[in-house]
C-alpha cells in the first residue's frame, strides 16, 4: 500500500519527462525548410556635377565648383600675363574653355550661359573708365580663336552653348573702349566680371 | 606453418557453431511499408537587369555599380525568380528581405524610389503559398527616379544601396496535415 504513491510519482515523473520531450520536439520544428536569394541588385549612385575651366593667358584650370562648394573665380589675365592695352576701337579678347567632365552614365549635356551683362568696375574711384567700355561674346572651340573670329561673331547677349558629355566649348570675349573715350583714361584700368552658369540640360 | 594451420582450423569450428543457429523456426513476412520521398522547397533567381529609361526603349546597364546616375535619369531593375513547392503538406512563406534600400546623401525630393517588390502577373504574390503555388518567372522589381526637378548640385555622388535585398521562402508548419 505504500508503494502506491512512489508508482503515482514515477508515473508523472515519465508523463513529465514525456512532455518535455514533446516540448523539445516542437521547438526544433522551426528549422524548417527555408532558401535565402540574394536579389544582387547592387548600388544606385549619382555621378558629380563636374565642369572645368580654363581660363585665357595661361590661368589654369579650375573645377567650377570648390570643394567647399562656392563657385570659383577664374581670371582670365594675370599680372605676369596680362591682357593687351585697350585703346578706341581696338578690342583685346580674352576667353574661357568650359570642359563637362562628368563621369554620368547616360548622356549628360549642358549648356553655358551667360544670363547676366559683364559688370565693369573701375580699378580706383574716379576714373570713370568702365563707362567707355564693353563687353561681348561668341562661341568658338578653341581659345586661340578668340581674336580671330569674325566681327559679327560677337553679340552683346551670348545665346549659349551646348557642351556634351566629355567635351568642352569656348567662350571668347571681346572688351572694346569707344571712340568717346576721353584722352584723360590713359594709363587706368577696370576690371571685368562676367558671371557664368552652367545647367544640365539632358 | 605448424602455428598457422593449428589458428586456422579453431577458426572453422567458429564458423560451424553459428551456423548451428539458423537451425530453428523462423518466419518472415513482407510489411509493405513502401518509400518515404520527400518533396522540394527552392527559390531560384535569374540574374537582374538594370536599365535606363531612353526615348528609344530602356537601355540595359551593364554594371550598376559602375553606372552613376544624374537628374532626369530613370532606372528600373527587373529579375525573375521561381518557386519550386513540393510536398503534399508543404507551405511557405515567400518575403522579400531588406526590401527598401539604404539611402546615403540622396536629398528628400531628388528622387523617388519604392520598396522591392515581387509579383507575377501583375499582382504582388500572396502568403502563405502551397503545393499549388509554384511559380515560375515571378518578377521582382524597383524603380528609381531621379527628378528632373533636382536643383543646383543636390545629391551629386551619393548611393542607394540595394546590395542586402534578398528574397527568402520559409517554409511553414501545415495547420492540419492532409492525406492523399
Amino acid at each position: 500500500m505504500p508503494r502506491r504513491p512512489i508508482r503515482a510519482a514515477k508515473g508523472a515523473a515519465l508523463l513529465a519527462a514525456g512532455v518535455a520531450l514533446g516540448l523539445t520536439a516542437v521547438g526544433g520544428s522551426y528549422a524548417l525548410w527555408n532558401k535565402l536569394v540574394p536579389a544582387g541588385t547592387g548600388t544606385v549612385r549619382s555621378a558629380d556635377f563636374l565642369i572645368t575651366l580654363t581660363g585665357s593667358n595661361n590661368t589654369g584650370t579650375y573645377n567650377m565648383v570648390l570643394a567647399d562648394g562656392t563657385p570659383a573665380t577664374v581670371a582670365l589675365s594675370s599680372a605676369a600675363a596680362p591682357l593687351d592695352q585697350l585703346f578706341p576701337d581696338t578690342p583685346v579678347y580674352a576667353g574661357v574653355s568650359v570642359g563637362n567632365a562628368t563621369a554620368a552614365g547616360s548622356a549628360f549635356t549642358v549648356k553655358a550661359t551667360l544670363p547676366q551683362p559683364a559688370l565693369i568696375t573701375d580699378n580706383g574711384p574716379g576714373t570713370g573708365l568702365a563707362q567707355y567700355m564693353s563687353v561681348q561674346s561668341a562661341a568658338a572651340t578653341d581659345l586661340t580663336q578668340c581674336p580671330t573670329l569674325p566681327a559679327d561673331a560677337y553679340k552683346d547677349s551670348f545665346p549659349g552653348v551646348l557642351i556634351p558629355k566629355g567635351g568642352s566649348a569656348v567662350i571668347c570675349f571681346k572688351i572694346q573702349l569707344t571712340a568717346a573715350a576721353p584722352s584723360a583714361l590713359q594709363g587706368q584700368s577696370a576690371s571685368i566680371a562676367v558671371p557664368l552658369f552652367v545647367n544640365q540640360i539632358s | 606453418m605448424t602455428k598457422g594451420a593449428i589458428v586456422t582450423a579453431a577458426g572453422v569450428m567458429l564458423l560451424i557453431g553459428g551456423g548451428g543457429t539458423l537451425a530453428v523456426w523462423n518466419v518472415q513476412q513482407n510489411a509493405e511499408v513502401g518509400t518515404i520521398a520527400s518533396g522540394d522547397l527552392n527559390l531560384v533567381a535569374s540574374e537582374g537587369v538594370w536599365t535606363v529609361a531612353a526615348a528609344d526603349g530602356p537601355i540595359t546597364i551593364p554594371n550598376i555599380n559602375n553606372y552613376q546616375i544624374v537628374p532626369g535619369d530613370t532606372l528600373t531593375y527587373t529579375q525573375t525568380v521561381d518557386i519550386t513547392l513540393d510536398g503534399d503538406n508543404i507551405a511557405a512563406n515567400l518575403s522579400v528581405v531588406n526590401p527598401a534600400g539604404v539611402n546615403t546623401n540622396f536629398a528628400q525630393g531628388t528622387y523617388t524610389t519604392s520598396p522591392v517588390t515581387l509579383v507575377k502577373d501583375g499582382e504582388e504574390i500572396a502568403n502563405p503559398l502551397d503545393e499549388n503555388d509554384d511559380v515560375t518567372n515571378a518578377v521582382a522589381s524597383v524603380t528609381f527616379d531621379f527628378l528632373e526637378s533636382t536643383d543646383g548640385r543636390d545629391s551629386v555622388d551619393a548611393t542607394y544601396d540595394f546590395s542586402a535585398v534578398a528574397f527568402k521562402l520559409d517554409q511553414i508548419a501545415p495547420a492540419n496535415p492532409v492525406v492523399p
